[in-house]
């Protein structure tokens, strides 16, 4: 008898690629619940489906969709997922001081950069602590 | 005196040798140890330094401790 048991590495890109598109789903009905025209809706969301798709049917020929996919081959892609994570953060702390600046220079509302800049360190100090007992 | 700085030391590494004297391709070596063939090439090379047990495994595979396939500067 034959099974057709999904592996959970094929599963993983699978939970990758329908959180883009359910993501995706929700930008659409909440631009079209807001009068944006349905074709504009779905525009704006090509990028997160084809992001999806890129996962799905990439995997299991690339690496770096694999590490993309939450499924790193090995240590070394581990590790490089890990310092890519790393990067993407400094690079968002930025973003938010940065615009958190400017906004209050030029007298806008800055409420978004302030939440953004306050999730990123309290979530860094709270990798601390948890990952200081751990290892 | 123990130096605390080991994860600064450069390493080198007898891999690529051990692996041509058994006339193994990296994708064979890759392969039998479960990492990708870019993940060997890197190590060959000294550009990416393997975790305790993977540097483990690439010494028993070799049939060799630890410290015969990799070295510090501190042990030349």
């Amino acid at each position: 008898m034959t099974t057709n048991r999904v592996s959970p590495r094929r599963r993983l890109a699978l939970a990758a690629a329908v959180t883009a598109w359910v993501i995706g789903g929700i930008l659409i009905a909440i631009e079209y619940s807001q009068g944006a025209p349905l074709p504009s809706a779905i525009g704006g969301v090509v990028i997160l489906v084809a992001y999806g798709a890129v996962l799905l049917i990439f995997q299991t020929r690339s690496e770096t969709v694999r590490a993309l996919a939450g499924d790193p081959v090995d240590e070394r892609w581990g590790r490089i997922h890990e310092q890519s994570l790393v990067g993407a953060a400094n690079v968002a702390t930025v973003v938010a001081l940065l615009g958190f600046g400017y906004c209050e220079a030029t007298g806008r509302d800055n409420w978004q950069f302030a939440l953004m800049a306050v999730v990123l360190g309290l979530s860094y100090m709270a990798g601390l602590v948890w990952h200081r007992g751990r290892m | 005196m123990v130096s605390c700085q080991a994860s600064f030391t450069a390493m080198q590494n007898d891999v690529r040798r051990l692996r041509e004297e058994k006339a193994l391709s990296q994708g064979d070596l890759a392969r039998d140890l479960g990492v990708s063939r870019q993940t060997v090439n890197a190590i060959e090379t000294g550009r990416y330094l393997p975790s305790l047990p993977l540097a483990f495994a690439i010494g028993r595979y070799f049939g060799k401790r630890v410290e015969e396939v990799f070295r510090d500067d501190e042990s030349r």
